[in-house]
């Protein structure tokens, strides 16, 4: 294996970025004790009075209290995260690489942990658990991200913005990090809801409390927004009727998924759809378009069909041709036959159906038979 | 998967690290806080000065170093987990979305599929569940046919070939048509095969033997060595693992047998007899690596990998994912189609229609083969084609 190939960046990214993050807090938590042990130098260099002493050593005693908390806290989760890393790697080493023609065995070890993925990210997430239990993959599935997840998303679909801002307010640091967009969306949603219900006096103030923060940053949105009071809901005109459609609420969940997609470092996409994107097109040909394709190829069903739609053809510039006999893979070893009809079978195959025929061959899939004599060997490279 | 081991040593000792680290600074912070509640207590004693208090408390936090091995342990904790950092970019690829589409899949379709896949897997509990919260409206169909398929499935795994043997039985008629005789022959007798071998192990050479006289009879003339294999075994009942028939005693037998069993189950019932989900899923996890790179590659010369209509290069699945016997004209590299398809030559190679009429231009003039020194007239060629398999 050469370096970074593997393709289980998520498996790890996500309680690897933690971990690091945690113990940077720890860092700040360690930097706190020493500027509060300095204030106990500084104290002691100077003359002060019984009562400016107890004061000090009284507003040490609490600060050291609060840090004391705060680093059992980080310490509970670098724990669980060094775990989880740790755990994962070794699922990793212990699963292996595919041995050559086992790839489908060897993704039925990872199966159960993309398909937990994939529910958590869809929402299901009784059967996640469930999945994740049955088969004890906890540790490599993430289900503590979007518990947590999963409130404010019920609240979105009820049109209440209030777990998802608390949210914002609980990660503010980081969502400015990665340059969010959410708490300004969010903000304007309720806004809206304002302006909808012709609350409009609210409306100016939650403006004036919520919005204009922001106003550096989306100018342009929040005029947009503030407009929206001259036209009020069920506008015709389209830059503002476009605020008050129903399905802002759809987009909120989704942008609120992204951001907490980012904010732990996960990628956009499910494991199941990339590896679903790039098997599919590998395996797309046009002959499992075909009536009577293998039904053994995913692509022969029409779900798969549907699931195929916008992706590429595979390509392929060396033949690769198999007989429907034996099934074996014909090559220069097992060279194929042509039949005077034009059909093609193995040697192989067009060998033991002599045998067993006084020398005679008959095509299954058109019943023309001929003397084995009579058949062509193809040169095919 | 050396990469893997060497990230998981790391994060070995970044846990041992972090251990270490959170039990030593969460002393060292209770230490530091005893000291000042102990300051606090001398000062508010009746005569003490305030400055000796001062004093004697930073003689004995610098003795002890308390701060300084807090923030030791740190950096220790810092360094691990830094090791461990690169040790993941070592492994992982950097971005595992450069090569999506930006196309979303039908979600409704991939609930279906993966309910089907659920069920297929004999994971009914949670097919159940996800088939609920996903709102699936036919799950009774989806799950039906392997209801049945898993019922006898457990047995075998508990032991039991019972089920499986009636199950061949009813459906005899049904697998010869689909499978041919010899084949549905083969499967019975396996599973009587290992039925004595069962019976051998658990209650005697006797009770085996009586077995095979009941049973065997219909395969004398197929399966004659492997019957005389079976007897040859009676007499190593002792010590079967030292025998020559070690091999009939691997419990491995069993599975190879559930998942034979499964396989024709799943033929009957019209399905895949491997789950098309995770084919479809072990296949993407081939393609990737490639494709990723290939992604990143025609990025960097300003190639559009995203909107191709065919991928750009071969990937080669392996034996396991060709389903399609698939010719590619050496002379174009294209794929054959009904419209272009492959040209035998008199002298036995193979080219696609379009290319032999490029190079014949016209149907009697006779041409040299690309590949030969042999001629050909386009008249003395003829269409070939590969059976579905």
């Amino acid at each position: 294996m050469t370096s970074n190939d593997s393709i289980e960046t998520p498996l790890l990214r996500v309680p690897f970025e933690s971990l690091r993050r945690t113990t940077r807090e720890r860092k700040y938590v360690i930097d706190e004790v020493q500027s509060v042990v300095s204030t106990l130098h500084e104290a002691s260099t100077r003359p002060c009075s019984r009562d400016e002493g107890e004061k000090t050593l009284d507003g040490v005693l609490q600060r050291l209290e609060g840090l004391k908390r705060k680093l059992h806290e980080t310490t509970k989760v670098e724990e669980v995260e060094a775990r989880r890393c740790k755990a994962r790697l070794e699922h990793l080493v212990s699963i292996g690489l595919p041995e050559k023609d086992e790839a489908t065995k060897w993704n039925d070890k990872r199966m159960d942990r993309i398909l937990a993925d994939y529910m958590l990210r869809r929402g299901y997430h009784r059967s996640a658990t469930q999945l994740a239990r049955e088969r004890q993959i906890e540790d490599l599935v993430d289900v503590h991200i979007f518990a947590e997840a999963h409130a404010i998303l019920e609240g979105l679909a009820r049109q209440d913005c209030s777990a998802a801002l608390q949210w914002c307010a609980q990660h503010r640091t980081r969502l400015r990090k990665i340059r969010s967009k959410l708490e300004f969306t969010l903000r304007i949603q309720e806004f809206v809801e304002l302006v909808r219900q012709e609350r409009m006096l609210e409306a100016i103030a939650y403006s004036r409390q919520h919005l204009s923060p922001w106003s550096d940053l989306y100018q342009a949105d929040l005029q947009r927004a503030l407009a929206a009071l001259a036209f009020r809901a069920g506008t015709a005109c389209k830059p503002y009727a476009a605020l008050f459609e129903e399905g802002a609420w759809k987009e909120l969940a989704e942008l609120f998924r992204k951001d907490l997609y980012r904010l732990h470092s996960m990628p956009l996409d499910s494991q199941l759809s990339i590896h679903l994107q790039a098997g599919l097109s590998a395996l797309k040909t046009p002959q499992s378009y075909s009536s009577t394709s293998n039904k053994e190829d995913p692509l022969s069903t029409e779900k798969f069909q549907k699931l195929a739609e916008q992706l590429p053809w595979s390509k392929h510039v060396h033949s690769k041709l198999i007989c429907a006999i034996t099934r074996d893979l014909m090559n220069e070893h097992n060279p194929p036959m042509v039949l005077p009809n034009g059909a093609v079978y193995s040697q192989k195959a067009v060998q033991m159906m002599a045998a067993k025929n006084h020398g005679i061959f008959t095509c299954p899939k058109t019943g023309v038979s001929c003397d084995v004599n009579d058949l062509r060997r193809a040169y095919i490279s | 998967m050396e990469n893997f081991e060497v990230a998981l040593k790391e994060a070995e000792k970044v846990a041992k690290r972090q251990r270490a680290c959170a039990s030593k600074s969460a002393d060292s912070l209770n230490k530091l806080i005893l000291e000042v509640t102990e300051a606090r207590k001398q000062l508010s004693a009746p005569g003490a000065g305030v400055s000796d208090v001062f004093n004697a408390l930073e003689g004995r936090l610098s003795k002890g170093d308390v701060v300084k091995d807090i923030a030791d342990n740190t950096k220790e904790l810092h360094g691990a987990v830094n090791k461990l950092g690169k040790a993941v970019d070592k492994a992982f690829v950097q971005d595992i979305c450069a090569a999506l589409r930006p196309v979303q899949l039908d979600e409704g379709i991939l609930d279906q599929v993966i309910a089907e896949h659920l069920y297929q897997q004999g994971n009914f509990t949670v097919g159940d569940t996800f088939v609920q919260e996903a709102g699936i409206g036919n799950a009774a169909a989806l799950k039906k046919p392997y209801t049945a398929m898993h019922a006898v499935l457990e047995q075998i795994i508990a032991r039991n070939l019972e089920p499986a043997l009636r199950w061949a039985k009813e459906h005899q008629a049904q697998l010869t048509a689909s499978n041919g005789e010899a084949a549905v022959h083969a499967f019975e007798f396996r599973l009587h095969q290992l039925q004595f071998l069962h019976c051998l192990q658990s209650s005697g050479p006797a009770k085996a033997l009586e077995y095979a006289r009941a049973n065997f009879g219909p395969y004398q003339e197929s399966e004659m060595a492997e019957i005389q294999r079976l007897m040859g075994c009676l007499c190593f009942v002792r010590r079967p693992g030292a025998s020559p028939y070690a091999d009939l005693m691997a419990p491995s037998l069993w599975s190879d047998v559930a998942r034979e069993f499964s396989r024709q189950c799943c033929g009957l019932l019209g399905q895949a007899c491997e789950s098309p989900l995770l084919v479809a899923v072990a296949a993407g996890s081939l393609a990737l690596p490639t494709l990723l790179k290939l992604a990143t590659l025609m990025a960097g010369q300003n190639q559009d990998f995203l909107t191709c209509n065919q991928l750009p290069v071969e990937l080669e699945l392996g034996r396991q994912f060709v389903f399609h016997s698939v010719f590619a004209c050496p002379v174009s590299r294209e794929q054959s189609t009904p419209d272009n398809s492959p040209m035998l030559l008199p002298c036995g190679h193979v080219l696609c229609k379009v290319s032999l009429q490029k190079i014949a231009k016209g149907t009697v003039r006779p041409f040299k083969c690309p590949y030969c020194p042999a001629e050909a007239t386009l008249n003395n060629c003829r269409a070939i084609f590969f059976p579905d398999i």
